[in-house]
Parts: structure tokens; sequence; C-alpha cells
């Protein structure tokens, strides 16, 4: 079923899914499935030494259980709400090793959650709004932003927008 | 006319034959190709990445990033902290997922590479017409009103307010109307990036080009290069497929600060004086995102139009960098509910960067399985800078009306107002605590006129190995305190034109 990820850390990842997920209450959109493949087709593409890496990470994460919680309960099949407080634990630690393995993790996580239509609508990220905006031809007619335009076209105007040089830095020491 | 080649058009084992072998299509491999091609020469480029045009683009993340980026944005410099490191991997290299920001080199950098390295023929006179002869061909030019977000107002009259000098971006753009997807590819082709400018002049003037085709080792007979083994891979899997010879008379590497050592240790080459892959620079730099209680939507409008030059000589560079939600999701501390909770604050969020020159040294191996690793310690001046910089960063975002700052400390995580700011020093933050990231390395093949001191010469030049030139961002010996797209693409047409004036001493 996976490129990358083999049954038993496909089961982390998801555990771990279910966990980094950004929602809230009335607002759950069912797309732990697709995050796990955007985890997985990233996965592929991880250089190797971090190909054999990580699941000895996740490994360490499911029966971390035992050292860190203390429990016999692996990871994945923790309560939701435990397996939060263990996840917390980890992003909290002094050893940056476990706290780069859940910033990893969820990094690809979350390029798939905010990449998701109904989320990025949900925070206002109106993308395609912008594009069809400010695209009507194909030199920039329409200003992004009416206040910012204004106001830089002022600046433009009245010569206060600074030098355009391609030397960076104050212009005016090289002049003088 | 030349053509491109992608790896599901070739069917067996290659052999190649041509005057000068490019590896890598970036801004440097891109700008030397063209410039060869365009004077008559014949030219090969190979390209590890796949070719993808602006149809192929995608603002969706999970598309965009494993198909443009090396490692899928994965790849880490090793240390405390490590630095997440971004680099494009595709025909036009980085240029393709870069802000398009162009600076020359600044004049001081210039005259510290002739004081300290003893590279007397570079300055700022001798590389003007080089300069000039980029942005021509690149289409610099500074961005236009329309094209810039609310969150760049507030900033620069935060920034004028505050009395700092804030420069307009130049960047290499036509047009550019301020769709903010840079870091995807342009989908408009609006950013004139390596692979629709220099790349269409290659090929136009008779260069072939093979995508998905990794340089495994050049080949050197008596101190002279005299071809490349290469890979063709498998665009899914990345595994070889078929294996390409290509008999050259000169080799020019442009694979990169990072991958460039490994190839040249992998080959056995030019590492008399154990200088290649030392000396890493890698321009670290991290960020601050402020809240607003009025709708700023900064990504609505160019990547990045100004930047606050008024500490480049202290070494410190500001400048406010578009990116798409899930870049700000990942550095929030957060998951889960609250992660989502800060997330609905988008649009009234800014998240603005500051870049510190390095003052340290790291160091690029190749491991025994073939890949490159990257190790970078920042030491007590970047700190010291980092931490300065984040707090001037503050100040100019609670000047501009932020309400509150999320910084990338994990011990210290936000400040509510900007009497908070002390706050920075007395927390006792650690190094290995700070959240960093960068785009930039140099250094690892560094140009000295001292073979001992430094892998090329002033032209690019291996000192210890004749027809190998290398013209990426490994060649530039110091940090440059600002974008470097233009400087690699200035030296790398000045090598061009140094090869055509001695085409009898380098070509058959």
């Amino acid at each position: 079923m996976f490129k990358n990820l083999s049954p038993r850390t496909a089961q982390i990842v998801r555990a771990l899914i279910e966990v980094l997920k950004p929602r809230k209450e009335n607002f759950d959109p069912p797309i732990d499935e697709e995050i796990l493949k955007v985890a997985d087709n990233f996965i592929g593409h991880l250089p190797s030494h971090m190909k054999f890496l990580l699941p000895l990470g996740l490994y360490l994460l499911e029966f971390g259980t035992l050292i860190f919680v203390p429990t016999f309960r692996r990871f994945s099949r923790m309560p939701l709400e435990e397996r939060e407080k263990y996840i917390l634990s980890w992003t909290e630690s002094k050893i940056a090793l476990r706290r780069d393995l859940i910033k990893g993790i969820k990094a690809i996580c979350m390029t798939g959650f905010y990449a998701h239509p109904a989320i990025m609508q949900s925070i206002g990220y109106e993308l395609e709004e912008h594009l069809r905006k400010i695209n009507v031809g194909e030199e920039p007619t329409v200003p992004c932003d009416q206040e910012a335009y204004e106001y830089f076209k002022k600046l433009e105007e009245t010569g206060r927008w600074g030098p355009v040089a391609g030397e960076p830095g104050r212009i005016k020491e090289k002049t003088e | 006319m030349g053509q491109i080649f992608t790896s599901d058009q070739i069917t067996k084992d290659i052999e190649e034959r041509c005057q000068v072998c490019v590896i890598g299509s970036g801004a440097g491999g891109g700008a030397i190709a063209a410039e060869l091609a365009e004077n008559g020469i014949e030219v090969l480029i190979l390209e590890e990445g796949g070719y993808y045009t602006s149809k192929d683009f995608s603002s969706d993340p999970a598309k965009a990033i494993p198909m443009l980026y090396r490692d899928a944005g994965t790849s880490v410099i090793l240390g405390s902290p490590s630095i997440i490191f971004s680099e494009g991997r595709c025909v036009g290299g980085s240029t393709v997922i870069n802000g398009g920001m162009c600076w020359r080199t600044p004049e001081r950098v210039l005259k510290r590479w002739q004081f300290e390295f003893g590279l007397k023929d570079i300055t700022p006179k001798t590389m003007e017409p080089f300069f000039e002869k980029v942005e021509e061909r690149i289409n610099v030019a500074p961005q236009a009103p329309e094209s810039l977000s609310k969150a760049e107002m507030l900033i620069h009259q935060a920034v004028t307010k505050l009395g700092y000098l804030i420069r307009r971006n130049r960047r290499n753009q036509k047009n550019c109307t301020g769709e903010g997807l840079c870091v995807f590819g342009c989908p408009t082709d609006r950013k004139q990036s390596v692979l629709i400018t220099y790349i269409p002049r290659a090929i136009n003037n008779g260069a072939r080009l093979y995508a998905d085709c990794k340089a495994v080792k050049i080949l050197a007979k008596n101190g002279r290069a005299v071809g490349v083994l290469a890979h063709i891979l498998d665009r899914e899997t990345g595994k070889k497929k078929y294996k390409m010879k290509i008999q050259a008379d000169l080799v020019i590497v442009a694979g990169g600060a990072i991958q460039t050592p490994a190839l040249l240790l992998g080959s056995r080459l030019g590492n008399a004086f154990k200088q290649v892959g030392k000396n890493f620079l890698c321009h670290p730099n991290t960020k601050v995102i402020g809240i607003f209680d009025q709708e700023v939507r900064y990504w609505a409008g160019v990547h990045q139009g100004h930047q606050v030059h008024e500490f480049l000589e202290e070494g410190l560079l500001f400048a406010l960098g578009g990116v798409h939600p899930s870049l700000v999701a990942i550095s929030l501390p957060s998951f889960g509910k609250k992660n989502l909770e800060m997330m609905e604050l988008w649009n009234y969020m800014i998240v603005g960067g500051v870049l510190v020159d390095d003052t340290t040294y790291g160091r690029v191996m190749r491991a025994p399985w073939g890949s490159a690793l990257a190790f970078y310690q920042i030491d007590h001046i970047e700190y010291e800078r980092l931490l300065r910089g984040v707090a001037i960063l503050s100040e100019i975002m609670f000047t501009a009306g932020a309400r509150k700052v999320l910084l990338p400390f994990f011990s210290l995580q936000e400040l509510n107002s900007i009497d908070e700011i002390p706050k920075i020093y007395d927390y006792k933050i650690k190094p290995s605590e700070i959240e960093l990231l960068t785009v930039h390395a140099f250094g690892t093949t560094r140009m000295c006129a001292n073979p001992r001191r430094g892998v090329v010469d002033q032209w690019g030049e291996c000192h210890e190995v004749s027809r190998l030139f290398i013209v990426d961002g490994g060649i530039i010996p110091t940090s440059l305190g600002v974008n470097p797209q233009e400087t690699i693409m200035a030296l790398a047409t000045r090598t061009g034109q140094y090869i055509l004036e001695n085409k009898s001493k380098y070509l058959s």
C-alpha cells in the first residue's frame, strides 16, 4: 500500500498524525490517510542516511513509552489524550534529537494539512482569489493592496523610495 | 538547436563527446553554459534533478517541494542546533525556487577577497561589466508598487520611523504582479530564473541538456580533467537506470557548495592540501513572527519587496519572507488544536527573517555511501548576532504595530510588548535552542591565489587539476551578507569569458 513506509512504521506515523493534526471542535476533516500518503511520498525523497535513521526514531517513539512515561502500552496503542501528553514531553525534551524527530514528522504533516483546500479556506488563505485578482493583464495593473500601492506610489513619485542601484547598503558613501 | 533529454527518453547506456561538460544547471552552471554556447562552443549540461516548466509547477507544497527541492526540502546541516538547508534540484537549480533577490557583491567584500585571498583581479571595476551583463540577461528590476503587500508597507513605515536604512529589492522579474509563489516555482514565468533565461539561450545555441542525470565521478588523466561518469536516474525512485560516459576537453562543476565538494572527494581530485569541503559557510538565518490586530495578509504580495541594510556591516540582514502557511505552521512550537488556533491568525501575521554573516567555518564531507554530509557549529559571535538580530526584528515588528511576537527560541517563545525585548538577553538562551535555517552556502571549494588555502584560482580553475573549473557558490570565499545569485552568475560569466579568451589553451 505504501511505497516507503512499512506497515508497522505506517501505524506509528498514523498515530502521530492523529496527534499532530491541527483541528478544533466541530472541525476535524477526515484527511489523515491523505496526510499519511504525503508523508510516505516525502520519506521516499529523504537522503539515504535519513531513510535509515527515521524508522529507528519511530521505533524509539513507539517503544519509548516504557522509559519516558513509563508504561507497557506502546505509543500507537495509547488513547489520543495520553499520546498528546507523550508527544508534548518529546517536543519539550532537553534532548534535541527527540525534539527534532517530532519536528521532522510535524513538518511533513503540516505540509499536507495546510495545503488542503478546506483548511486553507478555514484560515483565510484565499490564494486562488488573490491570483485571479492580480493577473487580469500581462503587466501589474491591479494592486495587491490598495493602501500599500498608494503609499509606495507616493514614495516613488516624490523620490523618497530610495535608490534602485545594485550595490547593497548605503549608496551615498560610495558616490561621494 | 540543442535539446533537453529526460530519463524517460533514454533507453540504454550512453557515450557522449563534447568540448565542455557542465555539471549543474543553476545560477553558475546555467550562466556559463549559455555564455559558452552562444560563442560557438559545444556544451553538454548534466542536471541531477528533473526538467519541469511552469505548467508543471504547483502551489501545493506537497507536490512542489518533492519535485523541485533536494531531499524534498529535508536537507540538514548537522550541528547544535542543526540547520535546515533548502536548495533546488531541478533544471534551473535554486534559481527556480529562490526569492529572486539580486544584489551585486558588496565592495567591502571584494576588497576583503583581494586582501585576504589574493584575488587581485576581482575588483568592483573589473566586475562591473559582468554584473551589467547578468542584470540584462535575467531582467533585474525593482518591484512595481502594485506587487507589494500591506505587510511591506507596515514594515517600511516602521523601519523608516526607527531611522534604519531600508532598500527596495531588485529582483530578476518581468512584470511581477506579486503572486508570492516564488518558492514553489513562478507559475507565470514572471520570475526570470535560469530555467527560462540562460537555459533556453544555451539550448538555442546548440547545447544539449540531460536532466535526471547525476554526475558520479570526474575523470582525470595526467592532472587534466578529461570527462565525467554519470548515472541516468529513474525520476520516480531516484535509482540508477543507465550509465553515461562523457569525454570532454573541459569539465565545469556547478553543483552547489554542498554537492560539488562531495563529487570532488568521490573523484579523489583537487584535495592535496585538504581544502575540499573545508571553510563551509552557510549564512545562518532565523525568523520572527509578528501577530497584528489588523489584517495584514502578508502573503498577498511579492515574496520579498525590501531589505533592511542598516546593519549589513555588522553582519545582519533583515527581510520579510512570503511563505506558504504550512511552512509557518511547521515553525510554530505547537501542534494539534493549539496549532490551528494560532494559524487562524494567518492573515494577521508577518514573518520576518534575519540572516547573519558567518564568523566560523563548517565542513562538508562525503559519507562512505556517497552522500554529502554538511556540518556547521555556530560560534559565540554568530550566537550574539542572532540574539541581536531577533531583538532588532522584534523592535521592528512592535513598531509596525504587532501586539505579540513569536520567537525562534525553545525556552522563550513569545514577547508581548516592546518592553519585553531585553528578555531575549536575560533568558540565557542556549545556542542549541535557536531554530535555524538557510538557503545560502559558500566556501567549500573557495577561490584563493594560494593553493594551500583554496581549491580554485581566481578564474575558478582547480589549482591541482587543469581544465577543471568550478563556478558555483562554493568558490565564494567569504559570506556576502546579501543574496548570492548575482555574484555566482557574474563570476560564472567571467570564467566563461576567460575560457573563450583562452580557447586555444583549453579547447580542441
